[in-house]
């Protein structure tokens, strides 16, 4: 049953660009802000850190902030070194290269 | 006057209990070999003596790392731990503090696959004030990791050689 909703998830984890907010993130983060209000802007950015625990816990990810969220741009290493071949120098900084913890 | 950064900690839940964990992440811009600074999230760990991070993370990023080791035992939460460590530095920027390049001692160590760089506190104190406050606002709801560049910084102790 836990391999299943593991494959189920894996199915379903979008590989680059924009994440989605799955309803499991959704209401980790209103549990996690019921009695800490946020504004706007920091309920986005927490929704955004643990969209990505969600999609790509457990391994390394590059992403930019965007308006609209968080924009993966590579994921595992042999990505992140194409990217970098990619980028100019000053572009790279406008990316972060995290290490997202385990969503559980 | 002083430039104070301000970084939102991060607040979560475990799973299976529902306990709350805070954490403190520093983005930090990290030199690799090629003299490129890549932007790394780094957890600021005030139990930590030194800072510490993969050895295949350095590996695969380019950054710098000696080659050899030492083994090293290790007091954890869990239990003392040996490690196979490697010690050597980080070269390292804030990204809103461009103009300042940092050299911090840190330890590469063996086998532990993909995990977050830690900040440590030796050679990081020398640079910058720390300071973890839990005051709550709409902003930060968990608090923020406030960082100072200290303005008597004598700099970070240089590498042998």
């Amino acid at each position: 049953m836990k391999n299943q909703t593991a494959k189920s998830r894996k199915k379903s984890v979008p590989r680059r660009g924009l994440l989605p907010t799955p309803l499991a993130v959704r209401r980790e983060v209103d549990a996690l802000l019921k009695d800490r209000p946020a504004s706007e802007a920091a309920r986005r950015r927490i929704t955004e850190e643990h969209k990505l625990r969600y999609f790509f816990g457990g391994q390394v990810v590059a992403y930019r902030q965007t308006s609209r969220g968080v924009e993966v741009l590579a994921v595992g290493y042999k990505e992140i070194r194409a990217l970098n071949k990619r980028l100019a120098p000053e572009e790279v900084c406008l990316y972060t290269i995290d290490f997202p913890d385990h969503w559980r | 006057m002083t430039t104070m950064l301000r970084f939102p900690l991060l607040g979560k839940r475990l799973w299976p209990t529902g306990d709350l964990a805070v954490q403190s992440l520093l983005p930090l811009l990290v030199q690799n070999r090629h003299r490129a600074f890549l932007p790394f999230k780094f957890i600021v760990d005030s139990g930590s003596g030194i800072s510490h991070v993969s050895l295949e993370w350095a590996r695969e990023c380019g950054v710098i790392h000696p080659a050899s080791g030492f083994d090293y035992r290790v007091n954890t939460a869990g239990g003392r731990v040996r490690q196979r460590r490697r010690s050597g530095w980080l070269t390292a920027r804030l990204p809103d503090l461009a103009g300042r390049v940092f050299r911090w001692p840190c330890h590469f160590i063996e086998d532990i696959g993909t995990v977050k760089p830690v900040l440590g506190l030796a050679g990081v104190l020398n640079d910058l004030r720390l300071t973890m406050d839990g005051a709550y606002s709409n902003e930060a709801p968990y608090g923020n990791l406030l960082v100072e560049l200290r303005s008597s910084s004598r700099g970070s102790p240089r590498p042998p050689g």
